[in-house]
């Protein structure tokens, strides 16, 4: 990287001025590569009262584009329920189309129609699963009215739990104090390429952004199905640590509580208590494997579990399925119950505007 | 007096809803039977048990949101349906009534009360999140909420805002026939001020139990 | 010109005068209806369901829908009446398809229970066949409740804990009075079976 080159070669005398004055010449020219992709959004949803028009509903948020064809991502809550929606592209207003959105990941996929002979630009796209905690981000969008600035951070953690709620899969948990408005923008890597958008903000000074690999899959649904496809086994399992022991590598398990009835897992010849091994060649030692592991699979894959039973190793094929609306979990449902254990608490995606 | 009818009148009897006569032979059998005594004596206990729920009472302040939060549903209720003429009669004659009460889903034609009723719901709209926030004690599953809280645009945002509802299509050629593309919404005079998308998570009290995850 | 005055003046007014001003479109008219009767709406339906969200969500949502069809109130009963059976028959609905879940909500609003002389003089008249503390015994009453059947359970949070007669008991769930006795004696010696311990 840029920074270890310089760090290498420039005497200590000179060293910090011009590793600042690289670090500003490198945020600065990234930011100018990557701001022609990343465009502010609008939405809005007209409410109509007995033949009189209201004040319709108004948003603006950021995404960029992915392609020369003009799809863009950006964050579902942007565009939800909107009517019409629309970008500002060289200082003209252009309709988006909206291709699908994923409110478990809240993420949102659009499409302009650019005229013809012209291409989009687009963000180079970057491998999240490269990320490390401590790596540098950089976050762009449109706070408030202003114009698009850089936000630099650190990412602090990937995350696949917040207060209780899971994420699935694993967010990016950034440094980077956003603004309202910036939500749905992107996140770079020193490359400049894309690694994360940033869906929500954490406590004001911590940015949460979705894996741009997660991105990549559920954006490929919308555009094969119209709507993201996540897998859906029928399994219920906690984890455990064996032996608090800092010898001993696998110390934890993840085990089976619950297995849903009608589901791909029913048949599959699971018992409650087995001890999940590994899913394909991906060893399983806590639940945020099992969730990363299955987020990435797609619906109709035939999938091998290796489970651990009585001190015995089998291997279970399962048929993954596509995972029901959430009014569909029920009590009634399970098949097998073990011993109640205390559950956390679910987060589920609640769109401004729903009812119960 | 029989038993039968006896036995129906001991509720009135016991709230002294009879007429003096008719208590007097209600008693009076009472006396003289006394399976209807057992009973009576037997309802009467149930009923005093019961009376203890009475006291069950939240605590007076808990109704005082009451008000305002029915005022929030119903506008969510006017969003979600859009029905509004049947609830509220004529519109017509709604907008003609001459009156200076502001009340929040008044839709009376005044432009500033127009302006005050975007604003008040964009308020409204923020407060019903933290409601949905709440976690929702199911059992686990790897989704995310994104609470929708989006920015508190201050008036002074809306005044320094450009109008941004200049949507100008005719730049625009709509590509091919299959691409279902949206038209802007026309201009309002009165822009609406818009909310600035930056969804937060929610931040539940921690809590040491092992969540279970079902996929 | 309608100024502060005729806010107190709505404060008074019967129900009719609101009801009728409410379906011209003085909204305000119908916030007065609800705060007069919120509170006993409450109460019928927690009674009924034994679960604070649960009876706050089911209110709002009588009063919304009695706001959405108040054109279709026409006055042949009492508007309390009539938003009363709207209450009641959401909570049965409600209570029916809840018939898996237990939800006691009772630990959240414990202090509720007021300490009162007259409750203790009341306590005094049991007579429970042993020792029991207020908590358990609130706790098994609202669990035998629970076990009524729904119109059955109604009935008897009518009468014997908001203390309405069979009369307008029945004029609520649109039935005859003799129905109305024959439930409540049903519903009584279901209880009286399940609470023998206490009685």
């Amino acid at each position: 990287m840029w920074v270890a080159l310089f760090v290498a070669t420039t005497p200590t005398a000179v060293f910090a001025a011009g590793l600042l004055e690289t670090i500003d010449q490198e945020v600065s020219s990234i930011y100018e590569k990557s701001r022609d992709a990343i465009v502010k959004i609008h939405a809005q949803r007209q409410f109509h009262v007995g033949g009189v028009s209201l004040i319709p509903s108004y948003r603006i948020g950021t995404g960029f584009f992915i392609d020369r064809d003009g799809h863009i991502l950006t964050a579902a809550t942007v565009v939800e329920d909107a009517d019409t929606c629309w970008i500002d592209w060289h200082g003209r207003q252009i309709s988006a189309r909206i291709l699908g959105r994923d409110p478990q990941t809240n993420l949102a996929l659009l499409k302009i129609e650019p005229e013809t002979g012209t291409a989009t630009p687009f963000l180079p796209q970057g491998n999240s699963d490269e990320l490390r905690v401590g790596s540098m981000v950089i976050a762009i969008g449109f706070p408030y009215d202003l114009p698009s600035t850089p936000v630099v951070g650190f990412i602090g953690g990937l995350d696949i739990q917040r207060s209780g709620h899971f994420l699935a899969p694993s967010h990016i948990r950034a440094e980077c104090r956003l603004k309202p408005g910036q939500g749905g923008g992107p996140l770079l890597n020193v490359r400049g390429e894309v690694v994360g958008i940033a869906v929500a903000a954490h406590m004001d000074d911590q940015c949460c952004a979705l894996p741009i690999n997660a991105a990549r899959k559920i954006s490929a649904d919308i555009l094969q199905f119209g709507q993201p496809q996540h897998t859906w086994v029928g399994l219920a399992v906690s984890e455990r640590q064996l032996a608090i022991n800092a010898t001993q590598s696998n110390q934890w398990q993840v085990f089976i509580q619950q297995i849903y009835s009608n589901a791909p897992a029913s048949a599959a010849g699971f018992c409650n208590g087995d001890v999940l091994v590994s899913i394909t060649s991906n060893g399983v030692h806590r639940s945020a494997d099992v969730i990363n592991t299955m987020f990435y699979h797609r619906v109709g894959d035939a999938v091998e579990f290796t489970v651990l039973r009585n001190g015995q190793e089998q291997k279970l094929l399962v048929v993954v399925g596509n995972r029901p609306p959430e009014e569909e979990f029920n009590p009634s449902s399970i098949q097998q119950t073990a011993a109640p254990q205390p559950q956390g608490q679910r987060l589920t995606v609640v769109p401004a505007s729903q009812e119960r | 007096m029989n038993c039968r009818k006896a036995q129906e009148l001991f509720d009135d009897l016991s709230r002294e809803r009879l007429a003096p006569e008719t208590a007097a032979e209600v008693r009076q059998h009472l006396v003289d039977c006394t399976d209807c005594r057992v009973q009576e004596q037997r309802t009467a206990r149930l009923q005093r048990l019961l009376a203890l729920k009475r006291y069950e009472r939240p605590a007076p302040e808990y109704f005082n949101n009451f008000l305002s939060e029915f005022h929030h549903r119903v506008l969510a209720e006017a969003q979600r349906t859009g029905r509004w003429e049947q609830a509220l009669g004529h519109i017509e004659e709604l907008l003609a009534v001459e009156s200076v009460r502001v009340w929040r889903y008044r839709f009376a034609s005044a432009m500033g009360v127009a302006v005050v009723v975007g604003l008040m719901w964009m308020g409204v709209r923020q407060m019903d999140d933290p409601a949905s926030v709440a976690g929702q004690m199911a059992g686990t599953n790897p989704s995310l909420i994104f609470a929708e809280t989006g920015s508190s645009t201050p008036s002074t945002f809306a005044a320094s805002l450009p109008s941004l509802l200049q949507v100008t299509p005719a730049d625009y050629e709509p590509a091919a026939a299959d691409s279902a593309v949206l038209t802007p919404a026309p201009t309002h005079a009165d822009s609406p001020s818009p909310r600035y998308v930056l969804d937060r998570i929610s931040v539940a009290s921690a809590s040491y139990d092992v969540p279970n995850v079902q996929f | 010109m309608p100024t502060t005055e005729c806010e107190i003046d709505l404060q008074h007014e019967d129900d009719e005068v609101l009801v009728r001003r409410t379906q011209r479109g003085d909204s305000a008219a119908f916030d007065v209806l609800v705060e007069r009767y919120k509170e006993r709406l409450y109460a019928t339906v927690y009674h009924m369901t034994a679960n604070h969200e649960d009876a706050n969500d089911l209110v709002q949502d009588t009063f919304i829908k009695a706001f959405k069809s108040l054109n279709s109130f026409r006055g042949q009963s009492s508007f309390y009446t009539w938003v009363y059976r709207i209450a009641v028959n959401r909570t049965i609905n409600f209570v029916k398809r809840r018939k898996n879940r237990n939800q006691y909500s009772l630990d959240d609003l414990d202090s509720s229970i007021q300490t009162d002389p007259d409750l203790v003089e009341m306590m005094s008249h049991i007579t429970p066949r042993r020792e029991v503390a207020l908590i358990e015994l609130h706790e098994k009453l609202n669990e035998s409740l629970q076990k009524l059947s729904e119109p059955h359970r109604a009935v008897v949070t009518m009468h014997d804990i908001q203390g309405m007669t069979h009369a307008d008991i029945a004029k609520v769930i649109k039935c005859s009075e003799g129905t109305v006795r024959s439930r409540l004696f049903y519903a009584r010696q279901q209880l009286q079976g399940l609470l023998s311990d206490y009685l």
